[in-house]
């Protein structure tokens, strides 16, 4: 069997004698469906494949601290004490506003047992994880009987908390950090991209603010969408599949459908061909061939209706990010529209969901934003403030504030997750890998008026159905917050296997366990992993359980 | 690793030669210098260069360089002509430095596989007992060098490419013609080129009919060599001469066309947009505007981002621009792909975005089309397409020229080329012309190279 390189493939691709010369508009909506399917069989039979990679970037974000932080996972009551470092702006003890008692502090709530090595372990978690996720009953989004747990979800979770970033410089460079630690290497995003050779390389949607996302690629580039615009961003990145000559969307109609069963049938009869030709991938491809009919129609179908396809999948995380806003307690909804501020995530899963189930690409990288106002609350003097995170929380140090964000934050995100892990199906979940990522962790300000960069105890967490079990790890100060008593999460060393002494876990050990659960060679070679592969769990880490020092 | 080591001791023993590796006498010894014959030695090397290298190099793999075609031990002179290699100097090219010395990403093989010391030191030998290249860079070649490689030429080529029914090379009688052929910016022959000029690939390389000379005559290696050295001495640019290569048309297809070893930009959208607006016309520039020069990320060619995806062209702006402030020169700056290639690669959505330009422009009206026949023919007349509409083999070449500068059609692309110009005359005659002239077969033949995946590839 002739080995032939991806540059045969193209070329390959581009014999079609005048037949492909015709102006028929659908051939080259199909060509690119064929082309994907030849693709991914090809690739697949070089043995060459990573997990679908999805990662969210926030820049600006609210702490991490009541979500997964973890503040204190060995449930040490000692340890069990307020971040001092957040100021109240609530005078009376209570600390209520409104009649509803606000305490979802970082205090642990209850206690997720996973297994380690076949033994019993235990994690205690912050409050958040107890939570009900937002789901849809089928006409709506709500929070019931039968809505998930957060804690739910994580058994599919690795956590690396305390993670050391070594410098801060600043949003621009900053969430470049999480994908490249290092300007001279790939990125994860790019590792992904140039191995799985999707029929779209990479994506990278930006929201209203500047595109800081890390993307690095020998060979491949990154696709820059927006989230905006009439058509969304899925018609943003398929256009030029779907307009005709003359500048109009593609519209079926009866005159139209001779053409595309023309153009369908003479692209299936390509795959054919291909997987009678006894190049690579032909065995894999064969059997795709006979489903790939159906494929074809449903597949283009949904590039033919792209706003309409993008709005319902977007519609359907939306509202339960709406549904989560609802379920702050003491929150007043904003008069206005918030639908362009929910976009953040909904728009990012919407868009993930279409690429993955249908193999158009397995690197997709997220503007997860920096400014979003939720709604306004009034504290016990009777103020209204307003709710929201903007640029690193630098103007609201009051744990009101701090604890709504989050809730509101950490929960859409988790009740989209598990949106998204249903709708892909368990094999396509078994094979992706979600990160949310905020360039930097957050240390408060010591006179308590809001929060700032803190490059020594970033979080990185990835979701994963190849994880089976949780996946705790890295080790934080207990007693190093500027002077406070607390802790903010600074990391502290931690016991690896095969390094002698414990060290700080930094960004390229974070980002190479990243790459290795993605299946992608480690980013910065001198730098170890943190977890290795377990027959029964998937993974499991190579470092002692996290604790406090 | 076991593996690799153990094809080397297979193939090194089935050689013929004592089974006690190289290696082992080398490292033994401390010396470099103590090699087996030189066939055993070029199996050799071919085998350390296949175990180690090839499965990425050979069709540029993982984003590796392509290092071409290297299917036998046949092909290791060719190999060692190019840059990875300086002859005689094993510290000196690329290749030794990468396998033994490079820093970080930059070792190779990469991560895990390390070289052999054993193989490494194979390599060694064998460059540093190939024979120095010449350092003849900026003069010509020493006279005899030229009457040897001309001889060469007179005896072998030049009975059918001098209008003997070979395609002609013009009349070269003696040596001062033949180097104004060198310098006439033919594919034939690129001075200080030899790898990449086609009268060497088709004495070595041609299969089937394209090898040369035709039939069983082959040069001998000696011969080969003697050509191949005079190209390779033979400075890039005359100096003093009295013919450059023809003038080209931009200054864009002048950086493209000369520029050593660098393919077409086609992850550049300003090059492509200027290609583009060059062959289809001023009526073409909002489409071109619309799905090339604004769409920097699809494409590649950083620097104005924030403008490209909201579509907002046709104002492009620039990373240096003058009068941007600081910031928004730090912030423009394409994050995403600000270090992605301007290689040839595959890349649907820069291939569908240039597809429907060359769509819109020639096939909604015949003005694009028009100034693709004006360049081609020299005149924007198209009343001969009333009693000629098909192209002639002239036309296609010239066309192709305009896709491909400076090159020419291979002879099998010309002919399907022309099949495509003869077929157009069988379909619709739509959008037609004035007088019913039909434009079919131009624009097929347009349509085809605008729209071909190897546009990028070449």
């Amino acid at each position: 069997m002739k080995n032939i390189s991806r540059r045969d493939l193209i070329a390959l691709f581009g014999v079609g004698g005048l037949g492909s010369v015709v102006h028929n508009p659908y051939n080259y909506l199909f060509q690119i469906l064929k082309n994907g399917l030849i693709q991914q069989a090809h690739a697949q039979s070089m043995g060459q494949s990573a997990k679908n990679y999805i990662v969210f970037l926030q820049y600006g974000a609210p702490p991490r601290w009541y979500w997964d932080g973890f503040l204190n996972p060995t449930g040490d009551a000692s340890e069990m004490v307020a971040n001092g470092c957040v100021k109240n702006y609530i005078t009376s003890a209570q600390q209520k506003y409104n009649g509803n008692r606000l305490d979802m502090d970082y205090r642990q709530s209850g206690v997720h047992n996973y297994q380690k090595n076949g033994v019993n372990k235990q994690l205690y978690m912050p409050a958040l994880w107890d939570v009900a996720l937002p789901r849809h009953n089928g006409t709506t989004a709500v929070v019931d009987a039968e809505s998930p747990l957060m804690r739910s979800l994580l058994n599919n979770a690795l956590i690396i908390r305390g993670v050391s970033m070594g410098v801060d410089i600043g949003h621009v460079r900053g969430p470049e950090l999480v994908l490249r630690p290092s300007p001279a290497r790939n990125s994860i995003t790019g590792s992904v991209a140039e191995l799985n050779q999707g029929v779209i390389p990479a994506v990278g949607m930006t929201g209203s603010a500047l595109p800081y996302l890390g993307y690095k690629s020998l060979k491949q580039v990154s696709m820059a969408i927006t989230r905006g615009g009439t058509n969304g961003p899925l018609f943003d990145l398929f256009e030029p599949f779907v307009t005709t000559q003359t500048g109009t969307h593609i519209s079926t109609n009866k005159a139209n459908e001779l053409l595309m069963e023309s153009a369908m049938n003479s692209a299936l009869q390509e795959m054919k061909d291909y997987a009678a030709a006894r190049r690579p991938g032909s065995d894999v491809l064969f059997d795709t061939v006979k489903s790939s009919e159906d494929m074809f129609k449903e597949a283009s179908s949904k590039l033919l209706n792209l706003p309409t396809v993008f709005t319902t999948l977007k519609n359907r995380y939306s509202d339960l990010i709406a549904q989560s806003k609802q379920a702050v307690p003491g929150l007043i909804p904003p008069p206005e529209d918030i639908t362009s501020q929910t976009d953040l995530f909904s728009s990012g899963f919407a868009v993930a969901e279409f690429m993955i189930i249908n193999g158009f690409s397995s690197s997709c990288t997220f503007d997860a934003g920096s400014n979003m106002n939720i709604g306004d609350f009034f504290d016990d003097t009777g103020v209204r403030r307003s709710v929201g995170y903007y640029n690193d929380e630098h103007q609201h140090g009051d744990r009101q504030h701090i604890a709504a964000t989050c809730h509101f934050t950490y929960r859409s995100f988790m009740a989209c997750l598990n949106l998204f892990k249903e709708r892909i199906g368990a094999t396509h979940w078994n094979n992706t890998v979600v990160q949310l990522s905020s360039e930097y962790g957050r240390t408060p300000r010591n006179d308590g008026t809001g929060s700032d960069h803190s490059p020594g105890s970033n979080v990185f967490t990835a979701f994963s159905g190849s994880i089976k079990q949780c996946i705790p790890i890295g080790n934080i100060y207990k007693d190093k917050a500027g002077g406070n008593v607390g802790t903010f999460g600074l990391a502290a060393p931690t016991s690896i296997a095969g390094i002698t002494a414990p060290v700080v876990i930094t960004k390229e050990m974070a980002v190479n366990t990243i790459a290795s659960l993605v299946g992608v060679q480690p980013i910065i070679e001198t730098a170890t992993t943190l977890i290795e592969t377990d027959a029964t769990n998937g993974w499991k880490s190579r470092t002692e359980d996290p604790k406090n020092v | 690793m076991i593996r690799t080591l153990s094809h080397f001791f297979i193939l090194f023993c089935l050689a013929g030669t004592a089974c006690k590796p190289v290696h082992q006498e080398v490292i033994e010894s401390g010396r470099h210098d103590s090699l087996p014959p030189p066939e055993v030695q070029s199996k050799t090397v071919y085998t350390v260069l296949s175990n180690n290298c090839f499965s990425c190099h050979q069709g540029g793999k993982y984003g590796a360089p392509d290092w071409g075609q290297i299917n036998s031990i046949n092909d290791l002179d060719l190999f060692a002509s190019t840059s990875r290699i300086k002859k005689g100097d094993p510290e000196g090219s690329n290749l030794l430095r990468r396998a033994m010395h490079g820093p970080g990403d930059q070792s190779m093989p990469p991560s895990s596989t390390d070289f052999l010391k054993e193989d490494y030191l194979i390599l060694y030998n064998w460059i540093k007992n190939l024979p120095a290249a010449s350092d003849m860079v900026d003069g010509p070649p020493p006279p005899q060098v030229q009457e040897n490689a001309f001889t060469v030429v007179q005896t072998y080529c030049l009975n059918c490419h001098n209008g003997g029914g070979g395609p002609s090379w013009g009349n070269i009688q003696n040596i001062s013609q033949f180097i104004s052929f060198a310098y006439s910016g033919s594919v034939r022959l690129k001075p200080g080129k030899p790898a990449e000029s086609t009268i060497i690939l088709r004495m070595k390389h041609g299969v089937g009919d394209q090898s040369m000379p035709p039939g069983a005559s082959d040069l001998s290696q000696q011969q080969y060599q003697i050509v191949f050295d005079w190209i390779q001495e033979l400075p890039e640019a005359q100096t003093g001469g009295p013919t450059g290569p023809p003038p080209i048309p931009t200054d864009v297809y002048n950086r493209i066309a000369r520029s050593s070893g660098e393919k077409l930009r086609i992850g550049d959208r300003r090059f492509v947009a200027s290609v583009l607006n060059q062959i289809l016309g001023a009526s073409s520039k909002t489409t071109v505007d619309k799905y090339v020069l604004s769409r920097t990320s699809k494409f590649g060619g950083s620097c104005d981002r924030l403008n490209s995806y909201t579509h907002s062209y046709p104002t492009v702006q620039r990373c240096n621009e003058p009068g941007l402030s600081l910031t928004s020169k730090l912030i423009d700056v394409d994050l995403v792909n600000i270090e992605a290639p301007r290689l040839p690669d595959s890349n649907t959505v820069r291939e569908g975005l240039r597809v429907l330009t060359c769509k819109q422009s020639l096939l909604s009206d015949n003005t694009a089309l028009t100034n693709l026949i004006q360049q081609v023919k020299g005149s924007g007349d198209t009343s001969f397409l009333q009693t000629n509409p098909r192209m002639s083999s002239d036309d296609v070449i010239k066309m192709y020229r305009l896709f491909y500068p400076g090159r020419d059609p291979k002879v099998p692309i010309l002919n399907a080329l022309l099949a495509v110009s003869d077929e157009a005359q069988t379909r619709p005659l739509a959008p037609v012309g004035a007088n019913g002239t039909s434009f079919e077969s131009w624009r097929y033949v347009a349509l085809t190279l605008c729209k071909a995946p190897d546009w990028q590839m070449e």
